[in-house]
């Protein structure tokens, strides 16, 4: 299935009153982050959108591909999926060891299972101790969970659209991150607290008390402004990492 | 005379067998199932089958549905709703139900309640993890829809694991990811029963699965352990069975 757009068809907000923006159209093409103060509804805009809501969760929002309703295999088959999600989730419930995992995740996919090599050194590149593949999952840290959750989806997922939320707070190589995963996303849809992030897209949704309150444009002053702050973020990074290895700080 | 009636008039009734572990959340995806059916202008009912305790009754009643409630005490409960599916059906055909729920408590994985006249839907949390399904038994491979719950809880690669693995061993079933709080996949699941053939006759209703096979002292009252005051059909830890009777 070819992605030219995806909609959002507006419902009602946490009060049960209709949202602010009531039709929002994002091309193929873009990067749209969501913003908000914590509890204002970022999850649920996002979850809407994994789950294709078709007027039948609380917030009544319809999600439309190319303009229309979804049919139920692209709704419900992982085969016929185009939605890739990274949610906040930071532990794997499941007791199986990494590559068992990815194994039947790539089958579930149409993918090759030769795959596992490389998502397991794609994961490497992103979280400070490494992890092996003989590994059983519930015993990865908050970092490599996440970490391996990235890797999956931009190797064995690779859907058009992809949802990630709050890839900041897991202590992982961010930036090469999202790299990975904007690499192939012809939607990316970023839910952030992170003012590079949020900056990146070239639009950000506010949100507030459940609704789509406002959506703006990443002004030029604003994409200015973050040359500014990636410097600066790329400076703390740089004190992290060395903290993080025992070093003093000079 | 009566019989004849109950034909002609069951035409119209789908009836909807619900089993899956408790807790796994078949309440909550039938009421927001049920709220979808009633946007669809459906007659709904539901007649719930619990252990020892409900007041599942009470939610169903808030949302103006139908109720019937059954308690298996110390009975089997899929014995139990088995035994009283002649009254659910003609309970529900005198409510004027376009559909009605049998919600079985269904605890032992060993049976399956459904018959071939149903729709047979099995809920299972995927939070159980995908090395669970295999062991749901009957309950799961003989179902035509397949409800996993929880899914916010795990990634949606866990998801996607855990749905290959329930179609490992029921290939045929339509698989539904659904959440019992904020009603998600109820309106797929809705549609997928509004659209399913419905010639039920209910003249002739057979199990899909043969229940379990256990006639030995202990189901009719025996408290003592002690292995050689048992008799019946038997089997031992290294599966040998032995008839141990007259």
């Amino acid at each position: 299935m070819e992605i030219k757009s995806l909609e959002i068809s507006g419902g009602i907000d946490k009060g049960g009153n209709r949202e602010h923006i009531q039709w929002f159209s994002v091309p193929c093409g873009s990067i749209i982050s969501i913003v908000g103060p914590t509890g204002s509804g970022k999850s649920t805009l996002i979850n809407d959108i994994e789950q294709l809501a078709n007027e039948d969760t609380t917030s009544l929002r319809k999600i439309l591909i190319n303009g229309d309703v979804p049919s139920p295999s692209v709704r419900n088959n992982p085969k016929n999926r185009v939605i890739a999600q990274l949610s906040q989730n930071m532990h794997f419930l499941t007791d199986m060891s990494v590559e068992e995992f990815l194994i039947l995740h790539a089958k579930s996919r149409n993918k090759s299972p030769d795959i596992v090599e490389q998502v397991v050194s794609l994961t490497n590149t992103f979280c400070g101790e490494p992890i092996d593949k003989s590994m059983l999952l519930t015993l990865l840290s908050g970092g490599q969970t996440r970490s391996l959750m990235i890797a999956d989806i931009a190797l064995i997922s690779q859907s058009p659209i992809v949802l990630i939320d709050e890839i900041e707070n897991a202590g992982i190589r961010k930036r090469e991150a999202i790299n990975e995963l904007i690499r192939f996303g012809k939607i990316v849809i970023i839910v952030t607290h992170d003012p590079t992030l949020a900056l990146m897209a070239q639009k950000r949704v506010v949100m507030r008390n459940g609704g789509m309150e406002r959506i703006l444009n990443t002004s030029e002053s604003e994409k200015k402004k973050l040359e500014e702050f990636t410097r600066l973020d790329n400076d703390l990074c740089g004190w992290r990492e060395k903290i993080r290895q025992g070093e003093l700080i000079a | 005379m009566a019989r004849e009636d109950t034909t002609r008039r069951t035409h119209s009734v789908k009836f909807v067998i619900v089993a899956g572990t408790p807790g796994s959340g078949k309440t909550s995806v039938l009421l927001h199932t049920i709220k979808e059916l009633q946007k669809k202008n459906l007659k709904v009912g539901v007649a719930k089958i619990d252990c020892l305790f409900t007041d599942d009754d009470k939610r169903f009643e808030r949302a103006k549905i139908p109720i019937m409630v059954g308690i298996a005490a110390d009975m089997c409960p899929d014995h139990f709703s088995i035994y009283n599916i002649d009254e659910v059906v003609s309970w529900a055909m005198k409510q004027g139900c376009d559909v009605v729920f049998l919600e079985t408590a269904g605890l032992c994985l060993r049976c399956a309640p459904y018959t071939n006249e149903c729709i047979a839907m099995c809920v299972v949390d995927t939070t159980n993890g995908p090395n669970v399904p295999r062991k749901i038994g009957p309950m799961l491979t003989t179902a035509d829809m397949v409800v996993t719950t929880k899914g916010d809880m795990v990634s949606q690669a866990e998801r996607e694991v855990f749905r290959e693995k329930i179609m490992e061993i029921n290939k045929l079933c339509e698989v539904f990811e659904a959440n019992g709080l904020n009603s998600k996949g109820s309106s797929d699941i809705a549609y997928a029963i509004e659209v399913k053939r419905n010639d039920n006759t209910f003249t002739d209703m057979v199990l899909r699965h043969t229940p379990p096979l256990s006639i030995c002292t202990l189901c009719t009252g025996e408290l003592r352990v002690r292995q050689d005051v048992h008799c019946g059909v038997l089997r031992h830890m290294n599966g040998m069975e032995e008839y141990n009777g007259e």
